[in-house]
């Protein structure tokens, strides 16, 4: 894993979760891959998300861990929403796009390898 | 942005296609025997070599299973799919590892801090759109290849855990697995080709001067008996039988021009091929175009005379309808009433125009009726005449092109003769023959490469002569295709010697004869400097040379025969030769110029 790469969200924190999460997502052209709750998957996913993410410096990736999706619900709901994109339970990862559009959810059922997480940024960075 | 993903589909398309129109099935390297090392890599219609070479020819393997998966009709499925993926694989990992390079330049501006959110979004946009759509195309392949899939991810590994990781380095290593993967993908070709049913042939002729056609034995390819060794720079001394011809005609022509004078036999040899070559070349068009014109004249002929016709029934008409009406306005006139004997007279009368009325209104119809035929005949004719104009169009053309095709054998034959090398036109007409004795290999027993022995198995053989080598494929009992064909032109490149004939003028020295040139036959043995065989134009035009010449003179009527030898220059492929030699019969120093004639010993085959 490259700790560099990955935020955690302040989820004890909701109103700073949320601050900070919103900033990611609106302020800054970065790629963001986004990990929801905790299990070994989601471990995963943030170790090959993050070696990925690593190689991106210009423009920057960032694996964004959301311990408890809960916190941020709000959030998560505007953007799942304004992309169509229902059954958010059934998500362990999503990646947004540089311009904050879902373009891949990864479920649970998934098969996680790097070849999917590299998939994933290039939907991110082929953004049309 | 649709423009921009339309124009990658383009360049795709277009890097899929390219193959098929320009691919090389193998590689020529000429080794000559002074140990010259040349490499042929441009796809050369002809290349000129050496006369004692040995030509090393590489197999381009990959792209000869191409061309024959593409040129084989009727392949299976998984031929055909297999083909297809390969070519997709490789454009995509060609065109990636192209545009890789391109992405620094194109983000350079994201590093300018007064730009906004959106702008700095445009540019990732613009920068990754082509890269991004390719590696997602190549992951979508990937995803339904198990093995392909593997490879991608082992060489995802490989870049994130480099200590250079880079969006660059993972790019890098996921193109070039597609690419070995694809260039893997190949191998297993082979063995389906093989399993169709596939063999392959390659066989080479050597075209000779003379005419023949000899077989060249590739080891492993063919069964042919190598031809003896012959070597082409052997010093030979000894005149062949063609130049000993020459000899005797070019006596006869010196003899003429000493008695009758230069332009009296120049005139004569001017006349002879104005008979021989231009006169019935002449008389043949002449003949052609007199056959056109005979047509021509028959078809008009044919058809002129009907609109006379027409004309002359439409004027009948015209004056019958006039009588018609003279004879009713005679009829109105005396249709009044009169009385007495006139009346009987006046009943008579109208009696006679009635019935002269009636024979007009007959004369009329009839006149009616045969406007319509020959308007019928006219159509028939107009029918007639289109077709006969179509007929003659394509007697004109097929007389021209036979014409054509005439002259330029006509010019092949006359380039062969004066230079000694067949043309281009010529050479593409040669093909290889495909005999029993050539083996039909599966594809898997071909060797990687191969020697064309020219030196050691093509026999005897000239300058100017020509090898076509092909390679085909054929399948099952149908007709077989030619994969690859190569033609060569032999030329001596290294130094050597060669004997010419030649019609010699010469002037004695300090004779006081002013001037007088006497013609004698002449035989010039003359050192040729070697080529690079860079430019083939010294060799075939320039080509200089430096000798002796012998010829016999008739300085003193005293002697029956004075032999001269003499140190001469040749240039133009010894067609012009000069020099000083001495009269060893008379001890008398002399000038001279000679002349290779070109049409001695030949006869033309028109």
């Amino acid at each position: 894993m490259n700790h560099e790469k990955v935020i955690i969200l302040p989820c004890s924190e909701p109103d700073k979760a949320i601050e900070i999460y919103k900033e990611l997502i609106y302020n800054e052209p970065d790629i963001l891959f986004n990990v929801l709750g905790t299990s070994d998957k989601v471990e995963k996913l943030i170790e090959l998300g993050s070696k990925i993410a690593a190689g991106f410096t210009n423009p920057a990736a960032y694996v964004v861990w959301i311990t408890d999706p809960s916190v941020v619900k709000p959030v998560l709901d505007n953007l799942f929403k304004s992309n169509s994109i229902e059954n958010i339970e059934d998500n362990v990862a999503f990646m947004l796009s540089i311009t904050d559009r879902v373009v891949d959810v990864i479920t649970i059922e998934d098969k996680i390898d790097l070849v999917k997480i590299f998939k994933s940024f290039q939907l991110a960075l082929n953004d049309n | 942005m649709r423009t921009l993903i339309f124009i990658l589909f383009l360049f795709l398309f277009l890097f899929i296609c390219h193959p098929l129109f320009c691919q090389t099935i193998w590689n020529f390297k000429e080794s000559r025997t002074n140990g010259v090392i040349k490499e042929y890599k441009e796809n050369e219609i002809n290349f000129h070599i050496d006369i004692s070479s040995q030509i090393f020819i590489e197999f381009n393997r990959a792209n000869l299973r191409e061309v024959i998966v593409n040129k084989t009709k009727n392949n299976s499925g998984q031929l055909n799919s297999l083909l297809s993926k390969i070519k997709s694989l490789q454009a995509l990992s060609e065109t990636g590892l192209a545009e890789l390079p391109l992405l620094s330049e194109k983000l350079k501006d994201l590093n300018n801090e007064n730009l906004s959110v959106n702008e700095k979004q445009q540019i990732i946009k613009n920068a990754f759109s082509n890269i991004s759509f390719i590696t997602l195309q190549i992951i979508s392949a990937a995803e339904k290849d198990e093995e392909f899939y593997s490879l991608l991810n082992s060489a995802l590994e490989e870049a994130v855990t480099s200590s250079e990781n880079s969006y660059g380095l993972q790019y890098l290593k996921v193109f070039e697995a597609t690419r070995n993967y694809a260039e893997s993908l190949k191998e297993k070709m082979e063995d389906l080709i093989s399993a169709e049913g596939i063999y392959i042939q390659m066989a080479a002729s050597l075209y000779g001067q003379n005419g023949n056609i000899v077989p060249i034995h590739f080891d492993g390819f063919d069964d042919f008996k190598p031809a003896d060794f012959y070597d082409p720079y052997e010093l030979k001394l000894a005149l062949a039988d063609e130049q000993l011809k020459e000899l005797e005609k070019l006596r006869f022509i010196s003899d003429s021009i000493n008695k009758k004078g230069l332009p009296a036999v120049v005139n004569n040899f001017g006349k002879n091929l104005n008979d021989s070559i231009i006169v019935p070349a002449i008389t043949g068009l002449e003949n052609t175009f007199d056959s056109l014109k005979l047509q021509l004249l028959s078809l008009l002929d044919k058809n002129f005379q009907l609109p006379e016709l027409n004309r002359r029934t439409n004027d009948l008409y015209d004056m019958v309808i006039n009588t018609e009406t003279n004879a009713r306005e005679f009829r109105a006139k005396y249709s009044n009433p009169v009385s007495g004997s006139d009346a009987e007279v006046q009943s008579q009368l109208i009696k006679d125009i009635n019935y002269l009325l009636k024979g007009i209104i007959a004369v009329k119809n009839q006149t009616v009726n045969l406007i319509a035929y020959v308007n019928m005949q006219l159509v028939n004719a107009d029918g007639n005449l289109r077709r006969t104009l179509l007929e003659f169009e394509n007697y004109v053309n097929t007389k021209t092109s036979e014409k054509l095709e005439q002259g330029k054998k006509i010019f092949d034959c006359l380039a062969f003769e004066i230079t000694g090398y067949r043309t281009i036109h010529d050479i593409n007409s040669l093909t290889v023959q495909f005999t029993e004795e050539v083996k039909k290999l599966d594809i898997g027993d071909l060797p990687e490469s191969t020697v064309m022995d020219i030196k050691n198995y093509a026999g005897y053989r000239q300058e100017g002569d020509n090898i076509i080598l092909e390679m085909r494929a054929g399948k099952n009992n149908k007709d077989p295709f030619s994969l690859g064909k190569q033609y060569f032109t032999l030329m001596k490149m290294q130094p050597h010697i060669v004997t010419n004939t030649g019609l010699v003028f010469t002037n004695q020295i300090g004779s006081g004869n002013d001037g007088k040139y006497l013609a004698s036959p002449g035989v010039s043995t003359v050192f040729k400097f070697g080529t690079n065989g860079k430019s083939t134009f010294y060799r075939k035009f320039l080509d200089f040379g430096i000798g002796v010449n012998l010829t016999t003179l008739n300085f003193s009527e005293e002697n029956s025969i004075e032999v001269g030898a003499a140190i001469v220059g040749t240039a133009f492929s010894d067609y012009f030769q000069t020099g000083w030699g001495y009269n060893l019969t008379q001890g008398q120093f002399y000038w001279l110029i000679g002349f290779r004639i070109p049409f001695l010993s030949k006869e033309f085959d028109l």
